[in-house]
């Protein structure tokens, strides 16, 4: 009978706390982006005028924030390009939680503000990540490899 | 005692195995991560485009509003400079061209160049058949030029029309 007791006390013990693990990690900060890597390419323009841009909005971003702390949170956006041929910028597309800055232009591994206002304990939000590459005709031919580093902080 | 304690150890060690393996299956979604990367790649292709404007023009002579006809000179001109050349290049070296359909019996002459492109050398030309060097050491570039027709006729040639389909192209070094 007061092993029978035991058991269950510490079977609570261990209940409980498994609880406490989930919920924390639920809602601890995380951010991941699914899709394939974006590819733009440029081949066509205008006489007189510029290239023609192109877009990609393929790619998803998923951010939650903690409970704690009690606090807004952001979500910066950087390249390790930092001299680009030529121009690429992003922009969130519709965030279900937090603010949409305006378009980055990525030229450099200075964080910038892409998403901001994020309240906490927000779990799994999205928004699309639309990209826009730009050139003008005087940048020639060539290829520019971005390595893009979406980042959540708090303010 | 010695049994209470075991029990004990027991179920704190159950409960770290079965911690650890919650973590090692929990999918990444829930496992903290501030900073994720992806890699975008930025291409330019070779692009090469070019257009002219307007699509037809008529040089007459004497009517025209810039006929030169003197009396008692055989040769008379008369020029037009409504044509817009439009073009745009991301290639190093290249230069535009400039030909025409080939007149069995042309009458006149009828010469064509660039009035000061913004990149290159302007070269006058007396349109034949065959590509003709208009605009040569292009740089990569978008731009227009005006282009200056100069219809040559002579009177003692008599009066006709001649009729040229003339191309402009953009070629590479």
């Amino acid at each position: 009978m007061m092993r029978a007791r035991r058991l269950h006390k510490y079977r609570s013990l261990y209940v409980m706390g498994l609880a406490i693990l989930i919920v924390t990690n639920d809602y601890c900060q995380s951010i991941s982006i699914a899709g394939t890597a974006p590819v733009l390419i440029i081949d066509a323009g205008t006489p007189g005028g510029q290239l023609t841009s192109v877009q990609n909005q393929n790619c998803i971003l998923t951010y939650s924030t903690p409970v704690q702390p009690n606090r807004d949170w952001r979500i910066t956006v950087n390249t390790n390009n930092t001299s680009p041929l030529f121009t690429l910028k992003v922009v969130a597309i519709s965030p279900t939680r937090g603010t949409a800055e305006a378009s980055v232009t990525l030229n450099s591994s200075t964080a910038i503000n892409f998403i901001t206002a994020i309240p906490r304990k927000t779990n799994n939000a999205t928004c699309n990540l639309q990209y826009t590459a730009s050139a003008t005709f005087a940048r020639g031919i060539g290829t520019d490899n971005h390595i893009v580093t979406y980042t959540l902080v708090t303010p | 005692m010695k049994t209470k304690t075991a029990f004990v150890l027991t179920r704190c060690l159950y409960f770290l195995v079965t911690l650890t393996v919650t973590i090692a299956v929990l999918p990444p979604s829930v496992v903290c991560q501030t900073s994720r990367s992806h890699n975008v790649t930025v291409t330019v292709n070779k692009v090469t485009v070019i257009a002219v404007n307007p699509p037809a023009i008529n040089l007459d002579i004497p009517s025209g509003p810039t006929a030169v006809v003197i009396a008692g000179v055989d040769q008379m001109t008369v020029t037009d400079q409504t044509t817009t050349l439009l073009w745009g290049t991301n290639s190093a070296s290249t230069k535009i061209t400039i030909s025409s359909t080939t007149l069995a019996t042309p009458l006149f002459s009828l010469q064509a160049v660039a009035l000061s492109p913004s990149t290159g050398s302007p070269q006058t030309v007396t349109l034949s058949t065959g590509d003709q060097d208009f605009i040569t050491n292009m740089l990569p570039s978008s731009g227009s030029v005006s282009v200056r027709y100069t219809g040559i006729a002579l009177a003692s040639a008599g009066e006709g029309t001649d009729t040229y389909t003339v191309t402009f192209s953009i070629i590479g070094i």
